[in-house]
């Protein structure tokens, strides 16, 4: 069965059990209470179990159904590309906070997303121009919330 | 001091002016809105004051709709119940009937609300007070059952739960205050802030996965629905389909009431276990948002029962408030209403005014400017989402460190959205999953661990056994469903 959503449901189901078994183990570390039960730990320890049994399901189920190589040649490389800029682009922002500030910042990337979605320059640098513009009249000035 | 003044009504204007712009932007929260207020307010006459505190109350917790109508992103955590249900109506039929169906089915809900409030303020307060530990844990549970069989594919909606509750476990446990996965980072000692997620799951994994669906070609073709005119769909279509479902929205405004009269549980769990219970039965996308938008301001209305008449807060908008009234030397709990009831009465008629007018004014305002906004193309429109999200997410704490979680968590949005899991589901897990373990282990050490223990109360049992057959029946509904039909 071809199906795109296939090699995310995969995707999301390892990631899944891998917070699970994290969180097993590394609750082992959190201290018990004074009766000696599990204390912080056996909430997070019923997570992961629930987690692991539903993400094994899931992965069981999909590795069965045919298709699953079919599905990853569905996958949009050079959209996940783009994805992949926008998300520099946010990780970097911190660092463009110290010589931009939030204003300047939110700027640049509201240039930069609509770059990659396909905006043209000039219609891109209005809309960035016009974000800036809107935070400060709005949280700024109208608002007043520090920024 | 009267709230039938000319300087009353223009402050509940201003109020519900400014709760709106709170409510609708990301990273902005009613509470916010009123802490900010508060330091004007002490130097304003009392009956202005509150009636400027009703407004903003009113309509801050109704505008978070805006947003999910407008870009997806719920302004406030009651309204990320039912996003994706309200997005999808805005987009295929028109934002205008959207918020039309939010708006009015706010302000029925929340003139139920009001009608309880007036009518058994000190009686409801009673049976709140007979809820300890055991049985808010039943009713949290019933949210979450009722969550996960509300997802199309259970094991889907388990994993969304789960995923969701971890992330909340993050930082100090609520029971024993154990730091617990920060890593030796004292940024996630706090633990993940809520409105971060919120942005981060559905504003950012909203911007990510129409880049992942960006095909180059020819916009596409201009829904024709989106040039009715804003007052036919707003007023006309939305209206009558309120009135159809009067039933369920008076259903859903009881049900709303009577959890935001429980002390902790707040308008966002009563849109979460409203919405889910019309998914659960198959609802259409417009009942999930009656249900959803009329519940959470019914509840709004149920925060104040228990503050007026006991004194205590239902949640941190009305313990904010009750510090209000403290500070103007009113005394809310019993007394209050033999020795201030004509304070009372005016105070109940501002909040029937607010309902009446303002949240049909603000919605209709909201429609009209989102109508406008749509017309901008979609390139640019989430570019400027993409702006919004990290402006809302950096307003909160001006901590950077938000700022990786904001890309992480929305690349793990954009995984499930595309994977088809309930995004929405997994918010609600961190929402729940505190409350559930809080109640968990406060009940397992007051009893020494005993388990019987939460089946010796009878309200708590009753809740319990609603647990069961909630399981046992949709476990049977779900197989019915799944065998083929007879030729």
């Amino acid at each position: 069965m071809v199906n795109p959503a296939r090699p995310f449901e995969l995707l999301v189901c390892l990631i899944a059990l891998a917070l699970g078994l994290a969180a097993w183990f590394i609750s082992d570390t959190f201290p018990r209470t004074a009766e000696g039960y599990l204390g912080p730990a056996l909430f997070p320890k019923l997570l992961a179990v629930g987690l692991a049994a539903a993400s094994l399901g899931l992965i069981y189920r999909n590795l069965r159904l045919p298709g699953l190589a079919a599905s990853f040649g569905l996958l949009a490389w050079g959209n996940l590309l783009r994805i992949g800029g926008v998300l520099l682009a946010l990780l970097l922002t911190p660092w463009a906070l110290d010589k931009l500030g939030l204003l300047g910042s939110a700027g640049l990337l509201v240039l930069l997303s609509c770059l990659l979605l396909g905006a043209r320059w000039l219609e891109a640098l209005l809309t960035a121009l016009f974000m800036v513009a809107f935070v400060y009249v709005v949280f700024v000035q109208l608002l007043k919330v520090p920024l | 001091m009267s709230f039938f003044s000319l300087e009353s009504f223009i402050a509940m204007i201003l109020g519900a002016l400014y709760g709106v712009l709170f409510g609708s932007l990301p990273g902005l929260t009613a509470t916010l809105a009123i802490s900010l207020f508060i330091p004007i307010a002490i130097f304003l006459d009392p009956a202005v004051a509150f009636s400027a505190i009703i407004g903003i109350t009113a309509t801050a917790i109704f505008a978070g709709d805006i947003g999910a109508t407008a870009m997806r992103i719920p302004g406030t955590p009651a309204s990320a119940a039912y996003t994706e249900e309200i997005h999808q109506i805005g987009k295929e039929r028109s934002p205008a009937f959207a918020l039309g169906i939010s708006a009015l089915s706010s302000a029925l809900g929340s003139l139920v609300g009001i009608a309880i409030l007036i009518g058994g303020s000190l009686g409801l307060a009673q049976v709140a007070k007979q809820f300890s530990s055991f049985e808010y844990f039943w009713l949290v549970l019933l949210g979450i059952v009722s969550g996960v069989f509300a997802s199309p594919s259970m094991a889907k909606g388990l994993i969304a739960f789960g995923v969701g509750m971890l992330i909340a476990t993050i930082g100090y446990d609520p029971a024993l205050g154990t730091p617990r996965f920060n890593f030796g980072n004292p940024n996630l000692l706090g633990g993940i802030s809520f409105i971060v997620a919120l942005i981060a799951f559905f504003g950012v994994a909203e911007v990510l996965n129409n880049i992942y669906s960006y095909r180059k070609g020819p916009p596409p073709a201009p829904n024709p629905n989106q040039n009715r005119s804003v007052a036919q769909e707003f007023f006309g279509a939305a209206g009558r389909l309120v009135w159809r479902e009067r039933r369920l929205l008076l259903r859903s405004s009881l049900l709303g009431t009577f959890i935001g009269f429980l002390p902790g549980a707040g308008s966002d769990l009563a849109a979460w276990i409203s919405s889910n219970f019309t998914r659960l039965r198959r609802g259409s996308k417009e009942q999930v948002t009656l249900s959803g938008a009329s519940s959470n301001n019914a509840a709004v209305a149920g925060t104040w029962i228990p503050a007026l008449s006991l004194g205590i807060p239902g949640d941190t908008l009305t313990a904010i408030v009750l510090g209000m009234f403290l500070t103007m030397g009113i005394t809310p709990g019993p007394d209050l209403f033999a020795k201030n009831l004509g304070f009372v009465v005016q105070l109940y008629m501002a909040f029937i005014l607010a309902s009446l007018l303002m949240m049909p004014l603000v919605g209709y305002l909201g429609a009209a400017l989102i109508s406008t906004l749509l017309r901008i193309p979609l390139r640019l429109l989430l570019g400027a989402v993409m702006g919004l999200c990290l402006v809302g997410t950096y307003a909160i704490n001006r901590n950077p460190f938000d700022l990786y979680l904001l890309v992480v968590l929305g690349l793990l949005g954009l995984l499930m959205q595309r994977g088809g899991f309930p995004v929405g589901q997994l918010i609600l897990g961190m929402v729940l999953g505190p409350l559930l373990e809080q109640y968990l282990m406060m009940s397992l050490i007051k009893t020494q661990w005993d388990l019987t223990a939460f089946f010796s109360r009878p309200v708590a049992v009753g809740l319990a056994v609603c647990n069961l057959l909630l399981i046992v029946g949709m476990l049977w509904l779900r197989r019915q469903r799944a065998r083929p039909s007879n030729p």
